[in-house]
């Protein structure tokens, strides 16, 4: 026999949402002045309205364009699997395919495929899932569809949660198990039981059972077979992380170009520019600036040195100071490349040389030194681009001695760490490549991909390896709210998504780890810096676990690409100071009270 | 020819090119019962310029220099998207841009409005100028790929009515401009890498024809003529073709054959004809200049100053008589649009128009 409370029969009373909704033009779709055209009318429509999968996994539906004028491009976003008690299922999804329709003319439709994704070890259950179709990021028809799992297995009898603890901080995770027994009174391994906390802003469990506290007071974990359940209370205290502020130290505009990536070594920082400033006097990104900061909080301008570029988007220091690498985009020659520069005298840099082969034309994004090795980011979203391997033994005569590309999306940076080079490939997510580690045998001249994880929605801009946690946190710089993500990397072969931080009303940009006192500094842009207590097992949602320490929007307001307001572009930490540069105003320098 | 519109002269050619587009976006889709609404051309007219490092296309007034609007084509914030070229359906609805880094796209806009109305990723390394079928259904853009100039590259193929990408064939070393025929039967590819020109048929894609762009040219990957753009006779027989490393134009028949090669500035970048195909313009790049070349004569009878860093783009109105020319300005400079009486020989106005401006395309519709 099967135990199955929710089972199919129940499906039919799942409610669905229906499915139309139209621009704010469906109402207001004429035009005062008949010598002025109409304004189009656009409504988006599924058909059918709703979906009930049952135990299927595929089907098909049309979305209909059923106004008056085209639309595009039309986005198609599955949101959360939900399960009865509204709670997120993880492990559950739904992919829709074409996933975005280019235009969509009048008085047509186009063909989706809808495909369920759920785990094995999923509930018995009904759960629910809603279809956006999107235009210019906002919901403009939604699809409810809504499946069932009938899960095989004994009948449980007795169900009693052990493990764990009784008292807990916000952001500590426990680790809860059940004991269970099923009607022949014979313990059952493995039982399939769906977990709660209650009230459910109190925190987290995830279909493991382990527990992250969100909230002060006294939590109820539930766990659940069928019929049968149990309880336990847990107390959960103050996190108790640290707190304090940021001092502005130090800022001295730069007016005329817009800066991007910095490093700091030593006595010297050193700021890239960006982009073409559109105001009376500006310039494109074509400088780097050489700062003396030996007096930490006060750095002095000593050099800078003029390149063939619209971008200097990237600058970084090898490790032991002798040699810096700048990136090239845009160039009037069209030969882009990276720059490389002796740093003998790190207050005034000598360019031993610009490599520019014909491999780097489309423009170095980013770039990272491990030794005697730089990585190349290359623009483009075709093998051709991708990572590039540069052997710069001899500085004067770099050679290039491997690619890859992962395919699918343009990369966009690159990190790399202890031989693992963790790229972060846009929609294809974080690529892990062994480049001398050992883990798949590979070596610099050899990247080997070890694994990779694509998170849907999620755009991998950046990403930072903390080798002692087991951790790579990711940055994705469009989506709002702005989210950074934390992978667990401890099983290098098998990456997962474990925790999130999540901000309003602006994108992160770069970030660094002061991995000594465990807490991430965040650029984000014009939400200026945040420092987060990343330290500990991090689970479910960092932002709800009073884990934030200080932030600051050091410039007037936050507004990116404008004369004055905070936009963080990355923080540095360095002797205690965070150096931070900002695209509107340059570099910073802050001193943090805790 | 290839970077303007004139609706009055095309007034069959849209009613024809009005039935295709329901017809391609019918064939596919099911159709409504009320009908949809048909975008309208707007009646006057228009300049567009791609400004490259600002992700937008500005909308210009071609009678003063004005901006009149700034339509931005950006997907990812502080990453540079890259406008490069605009173009504008030959029924005056629609205007296409073309946006070359990330991931490569071609975006749709109804020209009532400036209303975006599409956009799809092609699946290529690039992407460079847009050329589209007198029917306005189909456009090509190749993708400009630079990174491996020995390695053939690709066009893409986009239906227009639905932005369907129907193929991406490996047709040269660095194709830059693909142009179609006023007859819309042959595509000719500007292959800058490979110092070829290559004749794709405009329906099927097959290859009618491949030629260097003279006795100069290169091995693959290494040109010596780099040609990067080019145009097609009013009759269809002529395709002219701008060198950019010569420093002149060429004149060939169809089939390969030299009619002629003219000395104009330094390194030319895009070229147009007048719509009585008797006067070339050139935009010098190298030296900040238009030439002006007599195609029967094969002479080049004036070079215009222009005062603005880097030309690249050309639109002529229906006349003949005034071209529009997007300027890139430098890392130092900004882009600029310039507006030149041919018959004088003279600026009429130069306005500072975004950064890296690399495309323009001029449209005029008449009223009703």
């Amino acid at each position: 026999m099967k135990t199955n409370p929710h089972g199919s029969t129940s499906l039919m009373s799942v409610a669905v949402v229906a499915a139309v909704a139209c621009l704010t033009g469906c109402s207001d779709s004429g035009s005062s002045d008949p010598n002025q055209p109409a304004e189009p009318t656009i409504q988006l429509v599924f058909s059918p309205s709703s979906v009930s999968f049952g135990e299927d996994r595929i089907r098909a539906v049309e979305l209909q364009n059923t106004g008056d004028g085209a639309a595009g491009p039309v986005e198609l976003t599955a949101l959360e699997v939900i399960d009865n008690g509204g709670n997120a299922v993880p492990g559950a999804g739904l992919s829709v395919s074409p996933a975005a329709i280019p235009t969509l003319n009048a008085g047509t439709s186009r063909e989706l495929t809808l495909t369920l994704d759920v785990s094995e070890s999923a509930v018995s259950g009904d759960y629910q899932v809603t279809l956006e179709a999107r235009l210019d990021g906002q919901a403009e028809a939604s699809l409810g569809t809504s499946f069932s799992v009938v899960a095989s297995g004994p009948v449980i009898t007795t169900l009693e949660i052990t493990g764990g603890i009784a008292q807990a901080r916000q952001g500590e995770v426990v680790d809860f198990e059940v004991s269970a027994t099923d009607d022949q009174g014979q313990t059952v391994d493995d039982p399939v039981v769906t977990w709660r906390a209650e009230p459910p802003s109190a925190g987290l469990v995830t279909a493991d059972g382990e527990f992250v506290a969100y909230a002060v007071g006294t939590t109820r974990i539930i766990a659940r077979a069928g019929a049968i359940a149990d309880t336990v209370d847990i107390d959960v205290a103050d996190r108790g992380a640290p707190s304090g502020s940021f001092q502005v130290e130090w800022n001295d505009p730069i007016e005329f170009r817009y800066t991007s990536d910095h490093w700091e070594h030593g006595d010297a920082a050193y700021t890239g520019t960006w982009g073409c400033r559109q105001i009376a006097g500006g310039r494109c990104g074509d400088a780097l600036y050489v700062w003396d900061i030996t007096v930490r909080d006060a750095p002095v301008l000593t050099d800078s040195i003029k390149v063939d570029a619209r971008v200097v988007n990237d600058v970084k220091v090898r490790a032991d100071g002798t040699l810096a690498i700048i990136t090239h985009e845009a160039s009037n020659d069209g030969q882009n490349g990276i720059t490389l520069l002796d740093l003998a005298d790190p207050h005034h840099p000598v360019v031993i040389t610009r490599f520019a082969p014909p491999d780097l034309a489309p423009g170095i994004h980013n770039v990272w030194i491990d030794d005697d090795y730089a990585y190349l980011v290359v623009d483009g979203a075709v093998p051709s681009s991708g990572l590039r391997v540069l052997d710069i033994s001899d500085p004067a005569n770099p050679l290039i001695v491997a690619s890859f590309y992962g395919g699918g999306s343009f990369l966009h940076d690159v990190y790399v760490r202890d031989g693992l080079a963790f790229l972060s490939h846009w929609t294809r997510g974080l690529i892990v490549l062994d480049v001398g580690n050992g883990v798949a045998g590979g070596s610099p001249t050899n990247p080997t991909e070890v694994s990779r994880i694509a998170i849907p929605g999620y755009d991998v801009h950046n990403a930072w390896y903390w080798p002692d946690s087991g951790y790579v946190f990711l940055g994705d710089e469009i989506a709002v709210p702005g989210k950074v993500r934390v992978v667990d990397v401890s099983d290098l072969a098998a990456p997962r998504e474990v925790a999130s931080f999540t901000l309003a009303g602006a994108a992160p940009h770069n970030f660094w780890l002061d991995e000594t006192s465990g807490i991430a500094y965040f650029s984000w842009y014009e939400n200026g810096i945040h420092a987060v207590d990343v330290s500990g097992r991090l689970l479910g949602e960092l932002d709800k676990q009073a884990r934030q320490v200080a932030s600051i929007q050091y410039d007037v307001g936050g507004v990116c690409f404008a004369p004055s307001g905070t936009c963080s572009w990355a923080p540095q930490v360095h002797d205690g100071f965070i150096y931070v540069s900002d695209l509107n105003s340059g570099l910073w320098v802050l001193r943090p009270t805790f | 020819m290839g970077s303007s519109t004139d609706v009055l002269k095309r007034r069959a050619g849209v009613a024809l090119a009005a039935l295709a587009a329901l017809l391609a976006g019918c064939s596919s889709d099911s159709s409504q019962p009320n009908g949809p609404r048909s975008p309208n051309p707007v009646a006057g007219e228009r300049l567009y310029v791609t400004s490259g490092f600002t992700d937008e296309v500005l909308r210009i007034d071609p009678s003063d220099g004005s901006v009149v609007s700034r339509i931005p084509t950006e997907r990812r914030r502080d990453e540079v998207d890259e406008p490069h070229a605009v173009a504008v359906s030959p029924d005056g609805r629609h205007w296409y841009v073309s946006v070359a880094h990330g991931e490569p796209t071609l975006w749709k806009f109804e020209m009532d409005g400036d209303r975006l109305v599409g956009r799809v990723t092609l699946p290529t390394a690039g992407a460079a100028r847009i050329g589209i079928t007198p029917d306005g259904s189909r456009a090509f853009v190749p993708d400009y790929d630079r990174s491996r100039p020995a390695v053939p590259s690709r066009i893409a193929v986009v239906e227009l009515a639905d932005l369907s990408v129907i193929a991406t064939p490996v047709v040269c070393g660095g194709p830059h401009h693909a142009e179609v025929d006023p007859g819309g039967h042959l595509v000719a590819v500007a292959c800058s890498l490979s110092d070829e020109i290559v004749l794709l048929d405009a329906g099927t894609l097959e290859e009618r024809g491949r030629f260097f762009a003279g006795p100069e040219a290169g091995p693959p990957g290494q040109p010596a003529l780099k040609p990067l753009n080019l145009d097609w006779s009013p009759d269809g027989r002529t395709i002219w073709v701008g060198l950019h490393l010569a420093g002149s134009v060429r004149a060939f028949r169809v089939d390969g054959e030299i009619i002629g090669t003219v000395v104009v500035g330094n390194r030319p970048a895009q070229i147009a004809l007048t719509s009585d195909g008797g006067t070339l313009v050139v935009a010098n790049r190298g030296d900040a200049s238009l030439s002006l070349v007599d195609t029967g004569s094969l002479i080049e009878t004036a070079t215009i100053p222009l005062g603005a860093e880097h030309p690249h783009g050309i639109a002529l109105d229906a006349s003949g008589k005034r071209a529009f020319v997007s300027c890139e300005g430098t890392p130092q400079t900004s882009g600029h649009a310039v507006a030149v009486d041919l018959e004088s020989e003279s600026v009429l106005w130069s306005i500072e128009a975004g950064a890296y401006t690399l495309g323009a395309a001029y449209v005029s519709v008449a009223p009703e």
